[in-house]
């Protein structure tokens, strides 16, 4: 898991990309989760800063927090700064802010401004049209056999309006690859549909959402939908309710939101009926998550179960802190069934789930506390508890306590932890930013962890280590080079001990990164990232390498720009895997793991016409050989060749 | 290749057998040389290997050729390889062809036409990286291809007479590799020493060198827990 760092130093982020920071923590999750996420609302709300620079002169609380660049001190500080001081005169005054260093300033150069002039008109919105169609030339088995019906063409649209008094309303639409178009399961021509709404601050209503939302409350313990990623990772922070635009089929709610507001008071409600897939008849043996309704199975499951839910929240908010109370009710149409492996044993079953949890966060001068209790409706309970302190102008540290029972269960949470969901852990996180010279950072964690209860793959209690060490050499503002040490250990049972119950063995993973990312010129910048992996013990130890090489050509005042990536990869097998986060078009991020030996390309070709982007063209070429293999995957995505490719093409409109 | 490829990651360090480590230190190339380097790994006669390098500074570049022989005459592989480096700047870019061969007394020989490219940054002043890509495609033989080798190194000029380098080396179907070492120049341009290790083999090395006038000799050793020592020699001449 889990980084990280109090702040990493600034890099070089052009208008196409995340943050490296960001990357780099979403290479983790990919990595924790074995998935890959779809949303890309963070993205999409930090490309609209970049357009639309955020004021800080009127940003609140809420919409420093939404940046996810700055940790919570150094908001505090800012808005503190801002009510003894007034309104910032000019962007350099941002250095006189005590815990702001030049390393933040960079970072948030890019998204903010200092606009004395108040013009907050509807006239400032802005509409985009989002069309993205691709395609995996080679045919796998599903097509040949027969089992998906629909084309290998997987298309998305998307609508949405945003101004800046925070209303905006859009629509989107996917289907998949394999899926069909007005036909079969997939009538209403895309198989999924999903339109939002969702209105800024109007007297004492703060929000107000319908149609598809997303909730966040707390530290995540009883309700997180999306996954988030921030400068400061081990404290989840997001405004409690934004709307739903991507393209993800599962983690969101249907229905409608408000959050009201009367002084230091705001309370949420929020209601959602909507269709899940979902495996079984009578009684629901798993969730289904991925979207996929392509064979008649999948679409047999499609929309099999209803879930109602409703939550509150009540918040009360001051200039150092806050504290809230919250809770989130959910009732199936038909039951979930835990499975009878004995790890399973505490595993959701029945039809009604209920969480309650009081979250709260403080800062007391260098200081900032925060934290979460929860509990299930049957009186299981989980907590988070941490620290964040800034020692120094030149040392962070950062301290997480988690406890979090075998038998809690939630659903839509995603808290700090190692485990994918929030149950059967404890664990103790110390995490440690130092800048001991001008261009130099450490950052290190180490996380010591235990698991209560049996695991999948884990056939007793268990615990693990995870250390990490990370040195980052930023000489002058073109370039940086960092390398990164990581050390996990995990318990996993061992498969061929001959005994009934198998026992568990430590399993280390080791990882080492270098990357560096050097901007030659005003045109050219190059990133070269090494990642070598070595998993389990000798002589049974398995290795994992990967290079990279990505150059970006952009020339200034040209309507069009450049990307290719050649990338080597070479691993033992899948526990070796490495991840790469790869940017293939604008707001479309994957992050797949490579594993076997092969090489990768891509190249990525956009062009715009008219001022302000006003239409963007992205055309993408993806294409990985394996030498030795004469299939690639497995089942209906099975592709008998030695290279799979895929073609992007992408057009957005702004108006 | 330990010892000669310390050095190439700095203008200043470079010699002629840099083109060898990472082609793109040609384009730093600021003397012309030529050299010699012969070693015999742990002593056996008949594992010796010979490399000979030309470097030659051109306007915003170099080109250079190298030379390589190891093994005897009833089992050997050669190889000759030319070189071009450009300088663009801040950064470096070299190609290189490589015709190698190879000799089995009793199957006849084998050759295969492979390349290599690489390129160095310099980053500050004092700090510069380099990738080099060999044969990631080509480079077959009948029944055979070549291994491709990904590196990644960095060089750090610690003082005018400190040099500080590491590589990190992938070969094809081969463990992660790094070789570390230090240039240290006692006397400028008269008595120089070399060390650093080869992890891949747990290999230390160790060596000194004496200029005279345009010539520079060194005597070196690289050791081996298990198989033991591993003497080399290398010669520079060097020109205008």
């Amino acid at each position: 898991m889990m980084v990280v760092l109090l702040a990493l130093q600034p890099v070089y982020t052009c208008a196409q990309e995340l943050p490296d920071v960001h990357e780099q923590q979403l290479e983790y999750l990919a990595e924790r989760d074995e998935t890959n996420a779809e949303d890309d609302t963070y993205w999409q709300q930090l490309h609209h800063w970049q357009k639309r620079p955020l004021n800080l002169n009127e940003a609140d609380e809420e919409a420093l927090v939404s940046l996810q660049l700055l940790t919570p001190l150094q908001i505090s500080r800012f808005l503190q700064y801002r009510h003894l001081l007034g309104r910032l005169i000019h962007i350099y005054e941002l250095q006189a802010i005590p815990g702001w260093d030049i390393s933040t300033i960079h970072r948030l150069l890019p998204y903010v401004t200092v606009n004395n002039h108040q013009t907050i008109t509807f006239k400032d919105g802005e509409h985009t049209l989002l069309a993205r169609c691709s395609l995996v030339p080679e045919r796998s088995k599903g097509y040949t056999n027969g089992n998906y019906p629909g084309s290998p063409v997987s298309l998305m649209m998307r609508y949405s309006y945003k101004n800046k008094n925070g209303l905006r309303y859009g629509f989107t639409a996917e289907k998949d690859a394999g899926e069909q178009f007005f036909r079969g399961a997939q009538v209403a021509g895309f198989d999924f549909y999903s339109f939002h709404f969702l209105a800024g601050k109007r007297g004492a209503i703060k929000t107000l959402a319908v149609g598809d939302y997303t909730i966040r409350l707390g530290q995540g313990l009883i309700q997180w939908q999306g996954r988030s990623a921030g400068v400061l990772f081990i404290k989840k922070q997001a405004p409690v309710m934004q709307p739903y635009t991507s393209a993800g089929e599962f983690n969101f709610y249907r229905g409608a939101g408000i959050t009201l507001q009367k002084k230091e008071w705001e309370l949420t409600l929020f209601g959602s009926l909507r269709k899940l897939s979902a495996n079984g008849d009578s009684a629901i043996s798993s969730l289904l998550s991925s979207g996929y309704h392509r064979t008649p199975s999948e679409a047999a499951n499609r929309f099999k179960l209803q879930l109602l839910t409703t939550g509150a929240s009540l918040r009360h908010s001051t200039s150092k802190g806050h504290i809230a109370i919250n809770a989130v009710h959910h009732r199936f149409s038909h039951p979930l069934e835990a499975g009878k492996e004995p790890y399973e044993l505490f595993a959701a079953s029945g039809n009604q789930y209920m969480n309650v949890g009081l979250d709260y966060g403080y800062t007391i001068r260098n200081l900032h506390i925060f934290g979460e209790m929860a509990a299930d409706r049957n009186g299981h309970t989980a907590l988070v508890h941490g620290l964040l302190a800034s020692l120094h102008a030149k040392a962070d540290l950062a301290l997480l306590y988690r406890s979090i029972s075998p038998r809690y269960q939630s659903l839509f949470s995603n808290a700090f932890t190692q485990n994918t969901a929030p149950v059967n852990e404890q664990g103790w996180y110390t995490g440690i930013s130092i800048r001991p010279l001008h261009g130099i950072q450490v950052d290190a964690f180490a996380d010591v962890f235990k698991f209560p209860w049996l695991k999948f793959q884990t056939s007793q209690p268990s615990n693990g280590q995870e250390y990490m060490l990370q040195l980052t050499c930023t000489p002058n503002k073109q370039v940086e080079l960092y390398s990164r040490y990581r050390h996990q250990t995990k318990p996993l049972k061992v498969t061929d001990s001959g005994q009934v119950i198998r026992p568990t063995e430590a399993t280390p993973r080791k990882d080492w990164r270098i990357q560096l990312t050097c901007q030659v010129n005003r045109k050219c910048r190059l990133r070269t990232r090494l990642e070598a992996v070595w998993y389990g013990h000798a002589p049974q130890q398995e290795t994992g390498f990967l290079f990279f090489q990505d150059f970006q050509y952009k020339p200034p005042f040209q309507p069009w720009r450049l990307n290719l990536r050649l990338q080597y990869m070479e691993t033992g097998g899948y526990n070796s895997r490495i991840y790469a986060i790869e940017n293939m078009v604008l707001y479309n991020m994957t992050i797949p793991a490579f594993f076997d030996k092969g090489f990768r390309y891509f190249v990525n070709i956009g062009y715009r016409i008219g001022q302000k982007n006003k239409f963007l063209l992205a055309l993408a070429f993806a294409q990985t050989v394996y030498p030795s293999k004469t299939t690639i995957g497995t089942g209906n995505d099975a592709i008998e060749d030695r290279k799979r490719s895929e073609i992007k093409l992408q057009v957005i409109l702004n108006q | 290749m330990a010892y000669t490829g310390l050095g190439a990651y700095n203008h200043s360090f470079t010699q002629a057998f840099s083109l060898q480590h990472n082609q793109a230190a040609l384009a730093g190339c600021r003397q012309a040389g030529v050299g010699i380097y012969t070693e015999r790994p742990f002593g056996i006669k008949e594992l010796a290997t010979h490399w000979a390098s030309a470097a030659l500074p051109l306007k915003g570049g170099g080109v250079g050729l190298a030379l390589q022989y190891a093994g005897y005459s009833a089992f050997n592989n050669s190889r000759a390889a030319l070189a071009y480096g450009k300088n663009l700047g801040k950064l470096g870019l070299g190609i290189q062809f490589n015709y190698s061969r190879m000799n089995r007394a009793g199957y006849g020989s084998d050759a295969a036409i492979g390349f290599e490219i690489g390129s160095i940054w310099q980053l500050t002043k004092k700090l510069a990286a380099g990738i080099r890509l060999a044969n990631p495609v080509g480079g077959n033989y009948k029944n055979e291809k070549q291994a491709a080798l990904y590196a990644f190194g960095l060089g750090y000029e610690a003082s005018e007479q400190v040099l500080l380098q590491a590589d990190i080396i992938k070969e094809e179907n081969r463990p992660l590799q790094v070789i570390a070492g230090i240039i240290y120049n006692i006397v400028p341009n008269r008595f120089f020493t070399r060390m650093g290790i080869v992890t891949a083999t747990s290999e230390p090395f160790f060596g000194a060198g004496w200029q005279w006038k345009r010539c520079r000799a060194d005597a070196c050793i690289r050791y081996h827990p298990q198989l033991g020592i591993t003497p080399g020699m290398m010669m520079i001449f060097y020109g205008q």
